[in-house]
């Protein structure tokens, strides 16, 4: 019997997979949260296996994984997420996870997928993956949470490409504060470059403003 | 007249004058070959061309470049010899006076509007180069396609160009 953890914040999804993984014979789901905030670490019954979703309200997969395998090495985590992306993959390889899924593989896959590593199988297809995208995405969503108006603003202005001069023009302030909004733009959302604040914000759904 | 001008000063004379037909004939060569279509281009289209294009160009220099191109639709051949051309000048500039060690290459769309953003994290654009040669072709470029280039640089905090065009 493989002692199964799902969290994911998606209530459909996690029931869903609960009731998929219940009905095979080997698997117990003995935990599923759709809260990770919530999670009792002191409370969890045994546990093999974690299938947990990367993209959460509040904390996300990568880090919680952090709070498990800090807590317990022998955790098996596997993600399962919408994110097909080389960095984000290689950021959960690199703390010990043992594989990561792409939720539209089929049942017959995520059941295989759960016994293999569970017998000690790692499982990361990287080559799959879309290698142009960059770690330092997958919070972004939560951190552009964080912006003010006038740095959403201007944001939006940069996107729609945008020189300072051109938005400080447009909003009646001098070129230099729309630099500083930049730079703390850019601080926020964890960005080096100007090009790479404009993939982010597109990627998290920034619309441009032309 | 020779004599009086001495050996020297009419070397010099011919001298500058070959000079200036060798600086003619390059141009009008660097002319005649940016109106021409790259292979690359003509065959696998202006993503693919300008991957390649970054590709020979991290082989030879020691610059790290990240190239993004998140168009859905596909441009007219002559933007796309436009967006070549202009990218490869970018390039060279950055290459050759830039110092640069990192350059984010992104091409985008907002609503009809193309937008062409080239950054580096270079030695940036000083009044007194900003007229050369490269940069007076680019904005003849954009401006055969109703376009607009702005330049942002500041000392030693790198460059970024932008250019944005409507395709409608």
């Amino acid at each position: 019997m493989i002692r199964l953890a799902v969290i994911d914040d998606h209530k459909v999804v996690l029931d869903g997979l609960v009731n998929l993984l219940n009905s095979e014979l080997e698997f117990s789901v003995v935990y599923s949260n759709s809260n990770p905030l919530t999670i009792d670490f002191s409370q969890l019954p045994k546990i093999d296996v974690w299938l947990i979703d990367i993209q959460m309200e509040g904390i996300d997969g990568i880090e919680l994984s952090k709070k498990l395998l800090n807590l317990t090495p022998d955790y098996k985590i596997i993600f399962l997420t919408m994110h097909r992306d080389f960095g984000i993959a290689r950021m959960a390889k690199d703390l010990g996870a043992k594989a990561y899924l792409i939720k539209n593989i089929d049942k017959i896959e995520l059941i295989q997928s759960i016994k293999s590593v569970d017998e000690g199988a790692s499982l990361f297809n990287l080559s799959d993956l879309n290698k142009s995208s960059q770690i330092g995405d997958l919070n972004a969503k939560f951190i552009i949470n964080d912006l003010t108006n006038r740095e959403l603003e201007i944001l939006q202005h940069i996107v729609g490409g945008l020189s300072n001069q051109e938005i400080g023009d447009r909003l009646h302030i001098s070129p230099r504060t729309v630099d500083t909004h930049r730079t703390n733009i850019m601080r926020k959302l964890q960005v080096s470059n100007v090009a790479s604040l404009v993939r982010v914000a597109i990627s998290n759904g920034i619309k441009g403003n032309i | 007249m020779a004599v009086k001008h001495g050996i020297s000063s009419i070397d010099d004379d011919r001298i500058k004058k070959y000079n200036e037909i060798l600086v003619d004939t390059t141009m009008e060569i660097r002319d005649l070959s940016h109106s021409l279509m790259p292979k690359s281009v003509s065959k696998s289209g202006l993503k693919l061309g300008l991957a390649d294009l970054f590709e020979r160009s991290q082989e030879i220099h020691n610059i790290n470049i990240a190239y993004r191109y998140d168009l859905e639709i596909s441009l007219a051949p002559d933007i796309q010899l436009n967006l070549f051309r202009i990218v490869q000048e970018l390039l060279q500039n950055a290459e050759k006076h830039s110092k640069c060690t990192e350059i984010n290459c992104q091409i985008y769309s907002v609503e009809t509007m193309i937008i062409l953003i080239f950054e580096d994290n270079g030695i940036g654009i000083s009044e007194s180069n900003s007229e050369g040669i490269g940069l007076i072709s680019i904005a003849s470029r954009v401006e055969t396609m109703n376009g607009k280039l702005s330049i942002e640089s500041n000392e030693n905090q790198g460059t970024i160009i932008r250019i944005k065009f409507s395709i409608e």
